[in-house]
């Protein structure tokens, strides 16, 4: 088999294979530090693969847009995952602006999600998507403004050519803007993701959920879909930090993948750990994280224009 | 009314900017010339880049809340007034309308390639030294990718689709009413209204849109019945170009002598204005 054909084999395996594992390191990191034993590393498979089993219920106000919904978002990440690199290898897909079709894919999931929580007619989930609505105001400007410092230090309008093979030279030549680009995109990646201290996925009172909220009444297979989707989601906004973080090549193509899923992993330990030593911030304070967000990645850019 | 929400939704996805539409070939066309600006070395021009593209990100994210907030007031959820409840599907003289304006959406969306020669066109209208006659919009910006992947999101949106659906029918799925935390009959008064999923974002951006509410406190230990009501006037609109125009008709009132409704006065004005013109010509 040619080396290029294998890669794309792996990259399929790892990008399907590996989401669900980082939340499980992520619960397991919580679980250390709380000094309990925690649930299994696989959990997330076993919670997943229970759900697909089992049967649905469905609200009698919901319509086909609520069970769109779940598929929207399943399949815009699993098509934004084609457009990263994984660690050293180089994405499945590239073409001039990518970016654009990146960033707007998670914009056509937002969409469904909280087209599908006002679907229900519940207060709860009108919410929940009116909260997602209002955070995404801040979180897109803040991956943009990101995503111009790598365009201009890269001078590349592909997220390939982006976190590509130069990388590693960005650093030594504009390492200040890379470091904020990349606190940038930590925030951007917990506020996306739903983590704390944006929204706690663990706590069961609805008033204070974002995402979880809005998936409420989502049931069985659906459900399941949604929890694949968000760890596939968390997959991808991960790789590009990780990337940013660790840009090396190793010797051989085998050692990056190496590399790239033990950065993956220590991503979600990182993730466990602020989750464990932080609050949920007040909902009032959440658009100031944002803001902070994109301010980091302003002063990103006013470095580079010297 | 499925036609009618399936039409709106097409054109919400669509004015939205979002893949696989026509809005978001154009965006992409706006996003794509944004960032090539931010590489031009001369200073100044790369601001635009700088400036427009977080913009541009910021529009994108309200239009989805806004549009969201109206598609979900409107077409879903549970009926909130008998009218509602009652309303039935238009017939087609006004369904089909509405369904070619969104077939076109898709159309576009999935094969931009087809309508760049008519983009390069207007733009060698509108600023020939631009282009030069040469370079098109197909080879600026990859619509080839563009439209293989809109087609390949498309069909993958349809197939998943297609395939859930037969998995989990709704036929065979038990039927119940929505969770509301154990609230056991939640009812449509209930339900998040489009001034309440706008209240977050109205409250970030108040500073600039000043809203008005007006609450009726509830007084005395046993208070009557009392409502609340919020309302958004349209800072441009409401706030700007309305006092604007009703102040620039109190002062042109004075001018009313002039329009008295007597036609022959009017044909000497058009003479007197002629002759004016004819006069400064020379």
């Amino acid at each position: 088999m040619p080396a290029p054909a294998l890669h794309l084999l792996v990259r399929a395996l790892v990008t399907v294979m590996l989401p669900p594992l980082l939340l499980g390191v992520i619960t397991k990191t919580k679980a250390k530090i709380a000094g309990r034993v925690g649930a299994p590393f696989l959990q997330p498979y076993y919670d997943i693969f229970r759900l697909l089993r089992k049967g649905s219920v469905f609200s009698t106000t919901t319509t086909w847009i609520f069970r769109a919904s779940p598929i929207v978002s399943l399949i815009t990440a699993l098509l934004a995952s084609l457009m990263i690199p994984l660690g050293n290898q180089p994405p499945a897909i590239s073409f001039t602006g990518d970016l654009v079709l990146f960033a707007y894919l998670f914009g056509l999931a937002r969409f469904f999600t909280v087209s599908a929580a006002l679907d229900t007619g519940s207060a709860f989930e009108g919410m929940g998507g009116a909260r997602e609505a209002t955070f995404s105001c801040l979180s897109e400007p803040a991956l943009f403004l990101g995503l111009l410092v790598l365009v201009k230090q890269s001078e590349s309008l592909s997220l390939g050519g982006m976190l590509g093979a130069r990388l590693a030279g960005v650093w030594q030549g504009a390492g200040a803007s890379t470091v904020l680009v990349l606190a940038s995109f930590f925030i951007v990646l917990l506020a996306e993701n739903c983590r704390i201290p944006f929204d706690d996925p663990n706590t069961h009172l609805e008033l204070t959920m974002i995402h979880e909220v809005m998936v409420l009444d989502h049931s069985g297979p659906a459900f399941g879909l949604i929890l694949y989707g968000a760890a596939l989601k968390l997959f991808v906004l991960g790789a590009v930090v990780v990337r940013l973080a660790l840009p090396f090549s190793m010797d051989n193509a085998w050692q990056d993948w190496g590399l790239f899923v033990f950065g993956m992993l220590l991503l979600s330990v990182v993730i466990g750990v602020v989750e464990s030593v932080m609050a949920r911030l007040r909902l009032r304070q959440v658009p100031s994280l944002l803001v902070a967000a994109c301010l980091l990645s302003g002063f990103g850019i006013i470095l580079l224009a010297r | 009314m499925p036609k009618t929400a399936l039409g709106f939704l097409v054109g919400a996805v669509a004015i939205c900017g979002l893949p696989p539409l026509n809005g978001f070939v154009s965006e992409f066309f706006l996003y794509i010339g944004l960032f090539r600006s931010t590489l031009l070395r001369a200073s100044g021009v790369w601001v635009a880049g700088v400036l427009g593209a977080p913009a541009l990100a910021i529009i994108g994210a309200l239009a989805v809340a806004c549009f969201v907030k109206v598609f979900g007031a409107v077409f879903l959820g549970a009926p909130r007034s008998g009218h509602v409840r009652d309303a039935r599907e238009a017939g087609a003289s006004m369904t089909a309308p509405m369904l070619m304006l969104g077939a076109c959406c898709i159309f576009i969306g999935l094969v931009p390639p087809a309508i760049a020669p008519a983009l390069d066109h207007a733009v060698a209208a509108w600023a020939p030294e631009a282009t030069n006659g040469e370079i098109g919009l197909a080879s600026l910006a990859p619509l080839g990718w563009l439209s293989a992947l809109a087609i390949t999101l498309m069909a993958l949106l349809a197939g998943g689709f297609a395939l859930f659906a037969a998995r989990v029918r709704p036929s065979r799925a038990a039927m119940a009413v929505t969770w509301d935390c154990g609230y056991a009959a939640p009812s449509s008064r209930m339900q998040y209204t489009a001034s309440s999923f706008a209240e977050s974002l109205v409250g970030i951006f108040s500073w600039a849109l000043h809203p008005r509410v007006h609450p009726a406190k509830p007084v005395n230990i046993f208070p009557r019945a009392e409502h609340f009501k919020s309302e958004v006037p349209d800072p441009v609109l409401d706030r700007a170009v309305l006092p604007a125009s009703h102040q620039a008709g109190r002062f042109l009132v004075w001018f009313r002598w002039v329009q008295h409704g007597d036609v022959q006065l009017y044909i000497f004005y058009v003479l007197a204005a002629l002759v004016l013109t004819m006069l400064l010509r020379r």
